[in-house]
């Protein structure tokens, strides 16, 4: 027991774990952080992405990494169609009472429930999966399959390039401005709208591609897309709602809570973890670790 | 009799000292007009004698028993109701709905929705918005929410009326009529009213005493004239040259 | 005015259950069945409105008081007489409303509609593990009342919650609970106790479909906890409270009856297809029609 636990292999799936979270949480991050909307479809963009690769792969023999850009950009334009046709309208009704915040989020439930049904008709309700990269690698005493290192190693790059567009480009200054203080970000001449525009269509591609990634290694479902809703859920509120940062270090912490206490338990205790952090965080630390908005009176 | 008292308040969040050892008294009956810039903590002043917050440290007394401790409701039950200096009505309910639910809950002295009602109905009459006791509270102008405010605050049965700014925005016709309704409850009801404005000259018309707040202290008490030219008010408010 | 509107209301419909009570004489199964389910939903959407509709605290996770009193009478049904298990579920549910009433109802707006599936769902992976330590995947029983008994059952919950909205509407505590909805903390300053009245309403809530999923459990004759506890079972009671009206008695009467009625031509064929018709029906009634067919119909009536 005592190997495994210290033994490279569970380190780099609590990393990988992380990783799949941490590129999943940042759509809704960037969402809720500019709009302060929690996106409850935003695991079904998961799933989306993940049903995407695998026609990709089984219908055109296509690999998923190589599908990437074309499912980041669907989902992208996906996010922007989404912006124009129906948020831009909602947002313009200033609906800022907490009455109006839980019926959007019914709305956003309703929206997902649709969605799921859809998947489940047009695909049936069957678990996919495919075989792609499976063959294992080794390093040292750490067996690795090459889908879920390529999984790793894409999601880090992503992570790191959206982090540095964040810190140093000056639309990502603006992001982050915008997620500061809303309307000090229009005073100094930030265009919401765009900016707005942006984080919608950076959230949902990189949870398409979070979802593509994952169907390598993972069987995709049209109801999978839930959990990782949740989970994005407490990375957001774990790391402080709207921080990009705070929601990294989160995920890494959830992916190595999950990985490990399935270990030491067993992976039937998975969901009850999920659940169990995802409760016990609303209940006591609704501010984050790192962020300032409460939630709680 | 004092009827409120306020002993060393002190209010601190964060790195602010909101309110810094604040003490006075009123006497049952008087209206207590409080000013003071933006900041200056009569906000705060408020929220915590309502029991919204709790101080750091001091104390409130009304009718010489301790409020320490005490939620917003217990607080209210005991006869004390303020207002919102940002207006909070129901809005998804009607003017009537809005008064009764003060009625029924104030100081509860009412058997029963019909007569809470009643109450209720004349409450409104007498802040002049009796004509629209079936209008939504939503939709109402801000010179009406303002007396819906001063409305539901009366119905609680509250002997301590805590007036936070109900004139703020009003035109001066407005201000004027609002000027002679407080007088009026004032002298028909018996009220002992605080009352937070910034329209100076309708404060020192309506108030029988002055408290002037800056920085969370209290610099000047006493008659309006008095506080009117106190050098130290003076400068604080209209600098050297006054 | 909402009083004067509410007594009719309730008396009108606890005429047509007495009616409905007759249906057994008349039908064959299969409308006994429809019977069964109409007066499940009415049951669990009165109750549910009790707290959502009336305080504003939107619950998706009300099917964990639903599964709790499923649970309670499975795993009682050799040792206790259903008129001792169902109260007993009734209980476990209302006791379980009070033990996280006082954390969860600090929580606010969105987040709580959110905490409130979590715990819905960590209830029921933890029961899984539960039952499955004990060897049990699922359960069955043996011997459960005929469908007669389970239809005056349903019926007789179903005429309790609506008694149950409509008398709390009626008082102090439907008052103080709409306060809350509007504006928790002037509410409060107005004499409002918030904290007790959200607890009382989370708790009256959650007694009634406790017994529901008692009774239910009866009907199906088979326990799984992961189908108990069926998230679309909170969604649809939600569902149905919105298109009838929430701030009606005869809303979610009218919800359930339309929604029942489109799932009984669906759901044998086409289930994902009831779904997705409950969740656009949703998505317009919350953006076109938040009152509901109750306050749409109000509406027109006094214009």
């Amino acid at each position: 027991m005592i190997e495994t636990l210290a033994s490279g292999q569970l380190l780099f799936a609590a990393l990988a774990a992380g990783a799949t979270y941490a590129l999943v949480a940042l759509g809704l991050n960037l969402v809720y952080g500019t709009m302060r909307l929690l996106n409850v479809t935003h695991g079904d963009l998961v799933m989306l992405g993940g049903y995407a690769a695998y026609w990709c792969f089984t219908l055109a023999g296509i690999s998923p990494l190589l599908a990437l850009p074309g499912i980041a950009l669907g989902a992208a334009a996906l996010g922007s169609a989404a912006y124009h046709g129906l948020f831009r309208r909602m947002l313009g009704t200033t609906a800022a009472a907490a009455r109006l915040e839980s019926n959007s989020l019914l709305l956003f439930f309703g929206v997902s429930i649709i969605i799921q049904n859809v998947a489940a008709l047009a695909f049936t309700a069957t678990p996919r999966g495919y075989e792609y990269l499976s063959e294992v690698h080794r390093f040292g005493n750490i067996a690795l399959t090459g889908n879920r290192l390529a999984a790793l190693l894409v999601a880090a790059a992503l992570l790191a390039a959206i982090l540095a567009f964040l810190r140093l480009h000056i639309f990502g200054l603006a992001l982050r401005g915008l997620i500061e203080r809303r309307e000090g970000a229009a005073v100094v001449g930030v265009d919401i709208d765009r900016v707005q525009h942006a984080s919608f269509t950076l959230g949902f591609g990189s949870a398409a591609v979070a979802g593509a990634l994952l169907s390598m290694t993972e069987q995709v479902s049209p109801f999978a897309g839930f959990p990782y809703t949740i989970a994005a859920f407490v990375v957001v509120i774990m790391g402080g709602l709207g921080s990009i940062g705070g929601g990294m270090i989160a995920a890494l912490l959830l992916g190595l809570l999950e990985t490990y206490g399935v270990a030491l338990t067993s992976s039937n205790y998975r969901s009850i973890l999920l659940y169990g952090v995802f409760v016990l965080v609303l209940l006591t630390r609704p501010q984050g670790l790192f962020g300032r908005r409460a939630i709680v009176r | 009799m004092s009827l409120l008292e306020v002993k060393q308040l002190s209010m601190r969040f964060g790195g602010v000292q909101a309110l810094d050892s604040v003490s006075f008294s009123v006497a049952e009956g008087r209206i207590v007009g409080l000013m003071g810039a933006n900041g200056a903590g009569k906000t705060t002043l408020f929220s915590l004698i309502a029991g919204n917050q709790r101080p750091s440290s001091g104390e409130v007394l009304f009718e010489n028993r301790s409020l320490d401790g005490l939620r917003p409701d217990q607080v209210c039950r005991r006869g004390v109701a303020r207002t919102f200096q940002v207006v909070r009505p129901f809005a998804g309910l009607t003017l009537i709905e809005n008064v009764t639910t003060a009625a029924l809950f104030g100081m509860r002295r009412y058997r029963g929705r019909k007569q809470a009602r009643d109450a209720a109905a004349a409450v409104l009459q007498e802040l002049e918005l009796g004509d629209r006791a079936e209008a939504l509270a939503g939709s109402l102008t801000l010179s009406g929410q303002k007396r819906l405010e001063v409305a539901r605050a009366l119905a609680t049965g509250a002997r301590l009326l805590l007036l936070d700014e109900v004139m703020a925005g009003l035109t001066p016709a407005e201000v004027e009529a609002m000027l002679l309704t407080l007088k009026t409850l004032h002298r028909t009801r018996g009220l002992t009213l605080v009352v937070i404005e910034h329209v100076l000259r309708a404060l020192m018309d309506l108030s029988h005493e002055i408290l002037v707040l800056h920085s969370g202290r209290l610099i000047a008490q006493g008659a309006p004239q008095a506080v009117a030219s106190d050098p130290e008010v003076l400068r604080l408010y209209f600098g050297e040259a006054a | 005015m909402k009083p004067n509107r509410d007594l009719p209301a309730l008396l009108g419909i606890l005429a047509v259950l007495a009616l409905a009570a007759l249906l057994p004489l008349a039908a064959s199964e299969y409308w006994i069945g429809v019977g069964i389910s109409l007066a499940m939903w009415i049951a669990l959407t009165q109750s549910w409105a009790v707290l959502s509709a009336l305080s504003g605290y939107i619950s998706l996770g009300h099917v964990v008081f639903y599964g709790l009193g499923s649970y309670v009478v499975v795993a009682t049904w050799e040792r206790l007489p259903l008129a001792a298990s169902l109260p007993l579920a009734a209980c476990a549910s209302a006791l379980f409303a009070f033990v996280i009433g006082l954390p969860v109802l600090r929580v606010r707006g969105p987040y709580f509609v959110i905490l409130s599936f979590g715990v819905a769902e960590l209830v029921k992976y933890v029961l899984i593990a539960v039952e499955a330590a004990q060897g049990n995947a699922s359960r069955l029983i043996l011997g459960a009342p005929g469908l007669e008994t389970l239809y005056a059952l349903l019926l007789g919950l179903a005429a309790l919650a609506t008694l149950l909205a409509g008398a709390i509407r009626m008082t102090r505590l439907g008052q103080g609970l709409r306060a809350i909805r509007e504006d928790e903390e002037a509410a409060e300053t107005l004499g409002v106790p918030v904290t007790r009245y959200k607890l009382a309403a989370l708790v009256l809530s959650a007694a009634i479909p406790g017994a529901v999923g008692g009774v239910m459990a009866l009907r199906s004759t088979y326990f799984e906890p992961g189908q108990v506890f069926d998230p679309m079972i909170s969604f649809s009671m939600i569902a149905m409270v919105i298109i009838g009206g929430g701030d009606d008695l005869r809303g979610p009467v009218i919800g359930a009856v339309l929604l029942s009625l489109i799932s009984e031509f669906l759901w044998a064929s086409a289930p994902q297809l009831y779904m997705i018709i409950l969740g656009a029906l949703l998505c317009a009634f919350v953006l076109f029609v938040p009152d509901g067919l109750c306050g749409r119909l109000l509406r027109v009536r006094t214009q």
